[in-house]
């Protein structure tokens, strides 16, 4: 059964994901992580690679760094800006490596190369509101341990992370015990708010002038340096030296200032982030650069499209497999049982854990996240085939079977139309989830109307996440209709007749 | 015609047939009769091989029932049941041709053949385009005759056809059956646990009793010459229903 699935995974992700998977030469893939240096980054890049005429798409925001890694090592992304204390740290730290030189070294043994710094230094920063800090007095990290009893928040990525908060913990003794990971842009408003009282972000935000946030400095030397690079891939460097040559110019070109500059223009004044780097392009490097424009509207079609294509394959696919696989566990209840168990079991995976299970397989883009989908929607299919089939009264059985009705036409004539009722309202519980958690799909490159819920998290703009919310609502009211309205054609009239007194 | 050698069923402990025999002749009419739980139910699904018997042979006009001919052999065997056993999904006319249609008649055969046999049932035509859900009780055992008729079998197994009907209708309806069973001159097999009810279709009576037969025999036979003491209490029981006719054993 799992060795169907994976076959059935497979076989989608090299049909549809053929374009990211067979070498496309002439495509360069730039990415980015879901913060907004990380995208103004990625949007300079794509920038650039544009100026020398080659297609380029930004798959930007993509779910964090094992994500953007790993896309970079199987060619789904070709170019993406890191930090060097996260390659030392956290992507080769099993190597202990302590100078760039060995950086480099080591990075060429997976093909990839790495440019020089770029200028300027994003490091991690532990801070607070100033005036708590001045009130408890707090000036250093350490002398958080004066003060067991603040409320510590961190983004997940810094929890979790081997330089994060259990280094942190351990590097300063620090006795904190309500300590929560949690999205990074809710952590400033966590602290005006006052549901917690520290937390970790990057040197070069723009929230901490805006927010009067004082970062305690690091008199222990725990955080490495996290200068900004560029990561791209052995092909590139041979095969395009013209763009290659394009994205280096920004080696060296952006200081601390300019980059907590350019975050503020983002995320305070609001301004588009490929805006943002055009400037900072023309302005810097005298680069008369052309950002393609989209319309609300446009952008709102290209969402549809993409959340479309994720819902509509996955459930077609579901369909597809889950209905005969229904059929097959009513007729061998024993294997059944267990069929059944898989799907309850893929269905208790969380959904973002699933579709990162699925990169290695399928890479980013689509494909994962139409397989992850597909999975998603096989239990309640399957489920409601079998309780549909079962669900046939023993009589209405036994009079098929004793018309001497071979199987096949029992199936087809009677039993299916019985059960179309239950099938039909499986089928539709599986289209309206996975409206919902196609949104997840934008996490990995998947784009739909998660893309603008992501942005507008990020940015913290309403407007944005409503862009996509709403769509996402609508569309899943639409399915519920359109279902509605299947019904009256897929389930016979004779089963939607009220008893006759 | 149809002929039970030393079949027997259990289901997990219960033994619901003890080594049986029966053998009805071209065109007779047996009714088994016995209270709920005697077995006269799983021997008419043994019978169309519904349930298979752990041992012992179904014998159908000379053919031993086995995986390989009981499509074949249900070809020549009408079922009906209490509640009918009608699709609610088909109209009544599609209820009927089912069986016709697998067996590739031409359309306007089948059409004929339902003529012929909502004339025979004293079906009104209108009814052919409702599904059982918009049918009366009465009518949707009719429809449900009609079907177990449509390829003209040799044999017919009913059980509790008229149990769920209110008495008027199955007053009329039984009437009509036994007209029909005469007339065409079938072998029938009746289920019911009415004494009354399988007298009037027939004088071969046979009596079940936690999955044996207890006493074969008429009417007459049964009341005046109980074999057990369980058939003088089955039968009495039955006459508390009906006063005013002495009991037996007096």
């Amino acid at each position: 059964m799992l060795a169907v699935l994976v076959e059935v995974g497979i076989a989608a992700g090299t049909v549809s994901g053929a374009s990211s998977l067979a070498a496309d030469v002439s495509l360069i893939n730039v990415g980015s992580k879901k913060f907004t240096e990380s995208v103004i980054l990625g949007e300079m890049l794509t920038l650039l690679v544009r100026t020398t005429g080659a297609e380029v798409e930004h798959r930007a925001q993509l779910g964090g760094t094992r994500v953007l890694w790993n896309a970079l090592l199987t060619g789904d992304v070709d170019i993406y800006p890191e930090y060097t204390g996260t390659l030392f740290r956290e992507i080769l730290a099993d190597a202990n490596l302590t100078s760039l030189t060995d950086l480099r070294a080591a990075l060429a043994g997976h093909g990839i190369h790495v440019s020089r710094p770029l200028g300027f230094n994003n490091t991690y920063a532990i801070g607070m509101l100033a005036e708590l800090a001045d009130s408890l007095h707090i000036r250093n990290i350490s002398d958080l341990t004066r003060h067991p009893h603040l409320r510590l928040g961190f983004t997940n990525e810094f929890m979790d992370r081997g330089d994060g908060w259990p280094g942190l913990r351990d590097h300063y003794q620090l006795p904190h015990s309500d300590v929560r990971g949690l999205d990074h842009d809710l952590a400033y408003r966590g602290l005006v708010a006052g549901n917690l009282q520290v937390t970790d972000f990057y040197s070069t935000d723009a929230e901490i002038a805006y927010y009067g946030l004082r970062v305690l400095a690091d008199d222990q030397r725990y955080f490495p340096a996290y200068q900004a690079v560029i990561l791209y891939r052995d092909d590139l460097a041979v095969g395009s030296p013209a763009i290659l040559g394009n994205i280096l110019k920004l080696e060296g070109r952006i200081s601390d200032a300019a980059m907590a500059g350019l975050n503020a223009r983002a995320k305070i004044e609001r301004i588009p982030e490929s805006r943002v780097a055009a400037a900072y392009l023309a302005a810097e490097l005298g680069l008369a650069v052309t950002v393609p424009r989209h319309t609300w509207w446009q952008r709102l079609l290209r969402h549809t499209g993409e959340h479309l294509t994720m819902v509509g394959i996955s459930l077609l696919g579901a369909v597809i497999l889950a209905i005969p696989l229904g059929i097959f566990a009513v007729r061998q209840p024993r294997v059944g049982q267990v069929i059944l168990g898989i799907a309850g079991i893929l269905q208790t995976v969380p959904s973002l854990a699933l579709l990162v299970f699925m990169i290695p397989l399928l890479g980013i883009g689509a494909p994962p996240a139409i397989m992850a989908l597909f999975l998603y929607s096989l239990l309640p299919i399957l489920r409601n085939t079998h309780a549909g089939l079962s669900g046939i009264a023993p009589e209405l059985r036994d009079s098929a079977e004793a018309l001497g009705l071979p199987a096949n036409t029992r199936l087809w004539r009677i039993e299916l139309p019985l059960a179309s009722r239950s099938i039909l309202a499986g089928v539709k519980t599986s289209a309206v989830i996975n409206v919902g958690t196609a949104t997840l799909g934008a996490l990995i490159g998947a784009g739909g109307y998660g893309q603008p819920i992501l942005t507008g998290i990020r940015l913290d703009d309403v407007g944005l996440i409503l862009q996509g919310a709403v769509p996402a609502a609508l569309l899943a009211l639409a399915m519920q209709g359109l279902f509605e309205m299947s019904e009256k054609i897929i389930v016979p009239r004779g089963l939607r007749l009220p008893q006759q007194g | 015609m149809l002929e039970l050698n030393q079949v027997t069923k259990s289901f997990g402990k219960i033994q619901a047939i003890w080594p049986l025999n029966l053998s009805l002749a071209r065109g007779e009419t047996v009714a088994l009769i016995g209270p709920s739980g005697s077995g006269k139910s799983t021997l008419l699904r043994v019978m169309i091989g519904l349930v298979q018997p752990d041992q012992g042979r179904v014998n159908v006009d000379g053919h031993d029932l086995d995986a390989a001919n009981v499509q074949q052999l249900r070809q020549r065997m009408g079922y009906v049941i209490q509640e009918g056993g009608l699709f609610p999904h088909l109209t009544a006319s599609q209820n009927l041709s089912l069986q016709a249609q697998h067996q590739g008649w031409q359309a306007e055969r089948i059409e004929a053949r339902i003529a012929e046999l909502i004339e025979l049932t004293r079906l009104p035509v209108d009814i052919l385009e409702r599904y059982p859900m918009q049918l009366s009780g009465g009518q949707r055992q009719r429809v449900s005759l009609a079907r177990a008729l449509m390829l003209d079998p040799d044999i017919l197994l009913m059980d509790e056809p008229l149990g769920a009907l209110d008495p008027m209708i199955r007053a009329e309806l039984q009437i009509d059956l036994q007209k029909i069973f005469h007339s065409l001159g079938k072998t029938v097999v009746l289920v019911t646990h009415d004494l009354a009810e399988a007298s009037f279709f027939t004088t071969r009576l046979i009596l079940l009793h936690e999955g044996r037969i207890v006493q074969e025999g008429s009417f007459n036979e049964l009341c005046h010459e109980p074999a057990t003491p369980f058939v003088a209490a089955f039968v009495n029981a039955q006459r508390a229903l009906h006063p005013g006719e002495p009991e037996v054993g007096r």
